[in-house]
């Protein structure tokens, strides 16, 4: 009896110390976006305003970050699912010319430092004009998203069967026409789980943003860096919690697929 | 023979696309970095190394410092989380360990900011239980760069040492608890061993994402020494030295280098032959 | 007149002779079974045909039309898989109608050729479900009506039983054969299963290492077999080898054999052997073979044991099933019909 009372105290501690260590740093975001005066060492800010999340739907910086990094992120989810699609069935179902070297190549962008490709990125688009441009961005982008694309869609071809498309040619179907009716409508559920993990990262992504959005771009995520950087704390926390929710439903909603199980294909 | 070369030059086809994004997006701002990394006033030269040697060598070994102190914690971490849920459903820990998994780097480094500064959130709730006047706060010191690098990595390296972990048949657990071994004593000598593998996958992507995060060391690291990511882009911003810089992001890709180097033959002992 | 005709196909993989100069032809509206054990080739044979094999060479006539280099989709030959690989994301309806769909037929006679095949296999009833609500039985028909609506040249099926309990399989087999007579499709019905084979075949191919070793009607494999492979594959055999010790003659209970090169192996049809008491008096029939031994172990049935016989003289021990109940230790004799054994030197 006294051994379960002391497991139980164990228990709400523990479980004390996990909320205040995983959830305590959201809920001072949170706090400081509706704070308008806070003194130390006051528990909670003395005055408390809306103003900075009207901001968000007001005509302004805010806003306008939001919608451009929506822009890009959709553009990028764009090009990298067009781009993905076709490899990713190559790599399921042909046997390509050094493959594994072409598969290194293709996990270099995530496997490796970023920051010295995207700042050597960004002198490259100065000289073409990129620089200071969506398109630059959403190059960059598409560039370091499509490993994300491409494993996730060529998991998806892999895991159907052969046979269901080898029928479909022996029934008298074309390679091309056997893609369109039986492999891709049976993979759409992969695709759509590739695209929005890449607007995710996309939408969170700061470096490539950062280095080749300036000087005129200022994404979610840069102004939020400026803004926080600038102890401008109430903006900056205003918009961590909204490129936050998108994360948080994502992650409810594939609470159900992303079971340890399925992601410890990646360590074999 | 014919129709095989045809099929590999139609999957080439299907590829290439992508493969060229890849050559001019990412080879071509490799090799640049490379090839700028020699040049000061447009001479071939060491120069750049000599600067990064001689102003940065502290801040290079501080990087590897932190980031091989974030993978230790990281797995001793994940293999308790892991070797926890392996044995014991628990819905509470399962949500909290995975919460930071899709919140953006950037977010956590600002969230960390005002969780851990001196007069923050954290501090605010321990001052009041612990009833004194003020505490040092972590963020900005080498403190507050491991707490948080440790919070956003555990929950991949978690993940993929519990997949591993829970795709293990449970028959060799039970045949070992069968022969009297305890819970503490499988995982350590049934377990471990056989996910060996996947551990130092957790382990090698923890590496990699922890020494080329720029987001989080300059949210929330010290001024100096700092990681090499944050030098990085202050010799280009305040000093628009690109040639530095860039012999910094050589630097930083022949650490991982020599680290996928090592695990590449790793993986060779262990599978007896490299396969795809 | 052939319907199909492959000659002289070979195919290697790597050091491996998947098919090794087979030669096969299948008669209108007949059905041959290629039976082997795994590993055998007859796998490659039936994907060969299919056009999902590259031959090394050899060719494959459909019709008299050579049909060796067309890609698989441009060959009128139907194939059933042996996981049945019904598309999840359409209907009964739709996977039976897609061949015809990609035949550009119009909408109405889809409509019917659909319901006749439905029809045929009894499934109507199921046109609006999806795969994964059907049962296993249920796939395999949905698969088949996919296969014979667009009225191929041959049929392909790639043990279509093998995914069936063995209750459910014993019934389809009668079933499939009515079928196939039916429809009067030439067919290739790839199988393991001897028993199967025999049961449903009209002529049966046997194959082992890439080569076909006999082909011919049930009958002349079960009793005439080729081979000792043929031999031992077909059937519930035991085997004896007896090495000659002198260079005369070997003795083989009442029967004398003349030695050749190699080991003696007496193949003989277990189900066929008589088991009797050893002091009986029985009178043999010309080329009858008779044993004599003991009895070492027994396995209880049901309807029938199990005995572990030492043969006098041999040394070696046989494996034969009897209704009769003998005690362990009892001397027996055994009686093998003329038909029922078969000696080969190796």
């Amino acid at each position: 009896m006294k051994f379960s009372i002391l497991r139980m105290t164990l228990k709400v501690v523990f479980i004390i110390f996990m909320l205040l260590v995983m959830i305590g740093p959201l809920v001072g975001i949170v706090i400081w976006s509706f704070a308008r005066v806070w003194y130390w060492p006051s528990p909670l800010p003395q005055e408390f305003t809306l103003r900075y999340w009207i901001e968000v739907f007001k005509q302004g910086r805010v806003l306008n970050s939001l919608v451009l990094s929506v822009t890009i992120a959709l553009l990028t989810v764009a090009f990298s699912t067009l781009l993905a699609i076709p490899a990713a069935y190559g790599f399921a179902r042909y046997r390509l010319p050094f493959e594994r070297i072409l598969l290194l190549l293709f996990l270099m962008p995530q496997a490796f430092p970023q920051l010295p490709v995207f700042i050597n990125l960004a002198s490259i688009f100065g000289r073409m004009g990129l620089r200071g441009n969506i398109w630059g961005i959403v190059l960059a982008h598409t560039m370091a998203s499509l490993v994300f694309s491409l494993w996730i869609i060529t998991a998806t071809f892999k895991s159907i069967p052969v046979e269901l498309e080898q029928v479909a040619q022996n029934l008298g179907a074309s390679r091309f026409k056997v893609f369109w009716t039986i492999t891709f409508p049976i993979a759409i559920p992969g695709i759509i789980a590739g695209a929005i993990y890449v607007f995710l990262w996309s939408m969170g992504e700061f470096t490539a943003a950062f280095f080749i959005g300036a000087p005129f771009i200022q994404t979610a995520p840069v102004l939020m860096y400026t803004s926080s950087m600038g102890y401008n704390l109430q903006i900056a926390s205003v918009i961590a919690i909204i490129l936050i929710i998108p994360s948080l439903i994502f992650m409810i909603l594939i609470e159900r697929f992303l079971k340890a199980e399925y992601i410890a294909s990646l360590g074999g | 023979m014919r129709l095989q070369t045809k099929e590999r030059f139609i999957g080439f086809l299907l590829v290439l696309p992508a493969f060229l994004v890849l050559i001019f997006l990412y080879v071509y701002p490799l090799i640049r970095a490379i090839w700028t990394s020699f040049l000061k006033d447009n001479h071939l030269t060491w120069a750049n190394y000599g600067k990064v040697f001689e102003i940065y060598s502290r801040d290079v070994l501080y990087s590897v410092v932190m980031t091989t102190g974030v993978v230790l914690v990281v797995l001793v971490l994940s293999i308790l989380l892991a070797s926890y849920l392996r044995f014991k459903e628990w819905r509470f820990l399962d949500l909290m360990y995975r919460l930071p998994l899709f919140i953006p780097f950037l977010i956590v480094g600002h969230a960390m900011r005002i969780f851990l500064a001196p007069h923050g959130t954290l501090n605010n709730l321990l001052t009041r239980i612990l009833r004194v006047e003020e505490l040092p706060g972590f963020s900005r010191s080498w403190i507050g760069l491991l707490w948080t690098f440790v919070w956003v990595m555990t929950p991949y390296a978690a993940l993929i040492v519990l997949g591993a972990f829970r795709a293990l048949d449970s028959s060799y657990i039970e045949a070992a608890r069968n022969l009297g071994a305890s819970k503490a004593k499988v995982v350590f000598t049934v377990i471990m061993p056989m996910c060996k593998p996947s551990i130092m996958v957790a382990a090698i992507l923890t590496f990699v994402r922890t020494i080329s995060s720029l987001t989080i060391p300059v949210m929330i690291g010290p001024n100096t020494p700092n990681m090499i990511t944050v030098d990085m882009m202050f010799r280009i911003n305040f000093f628009n030295d690109w040639g530095v810089a860039n012999a910094l992001g050589v630097v930083s890709y022949l650490i991982v280098v020599v680290l996928a180097v090592y695990y590449l033959r790793f993986m060779a002992t262990e599978r007896g032959g490299i396969k795809g | 007149m052939a319907v199909l005709q492959a000659q002289g196909l070979y195919k290697s993989y790597g050091q491996v002779k998947a098919l090794d100069d087979v030669n096969i032809e299948i008669e209108d509206s007949e059905l041959l079974a290629v039976i082997g054990p795994s590993g055998s080739g007859k796998t490659t044979l039936l994907r060969s045909i299919a056009g999902f094999v590259q031959l090394d060479s050899g060719k494959i006539f459909i019709k008299s039309k050579d049909i060796t280099d067309l890609p698989p989709e441009k060959r009128n030959v139907a194939m059933f898989f042996q996981n049945y690989a019904l598309w999840p994301h359409m209907t009964v309806f739709e996977n039976v109608a897609y061949g015809l769909k990609i035949r550009r037929y119009d909408k109405k006679a889809i409509r019917e050729k659909v319901e006749w095949a439905l029809d045929f296999l009894d499934i109507k009833s199921l046109a609006e479900r999806k795969p994964n609500q059907l049962s296993g039985g249920q796939q395999q028909r949905v698969a088949l009506a996919r296969a014979i609506v667009v009225q191929p040249d041959v049929l392909l099926l790639d043990e279509p039983l093998s995914n069936l309990d063995a209750k459910i399989r014993m019934r389809i087999r009668f079933e499939l054969k009515a079928l196939q007579k039916k429809l009067q499709i030439a067919t290739l019905y790839v199988t393991h299963d001897q028993e199967e084979a025999l049961s449903i075949a009209d002529r049966i191919a046997v194959m082992h290492n890439g080569k076909v070793l006999q082909i011919g009607t049930p009958q002349q494999v079960y009793k005439e077999p080729v081979n000792l492979f043929v031999a031992d594959f077909i059937g519930v055999n035991s085997i004896v080898r007896i090495k000659p010790l002198d260079k005369d003659i070997v003795k083989v209970g009442n029967l004398e054999f003349q030695p050749q090169q190699g080991v003696l192996h007496l193949v003989i049809r277990a189900e066929e052997a008589r088991v009797l008491p050893a002091k009986e008096h029985v009178t043999l029939k010309e080329g009858d073979l008779k044993l004599e031994g003991i009895i070492m172990g027994k396995l209880y049935l049901g309807s029938k044991h199990r005995y572990e016989i030492k043969i006098h003289g041999i040394e070696e021990i046989l494996f034969i099933n009897s209704e009769e109940a003998f005690k362990i230790n009892e001397q027996i004799q055994i009686i093998i019909p003329k038909d029922s054994f078969f000696v080969y030197w190796q």
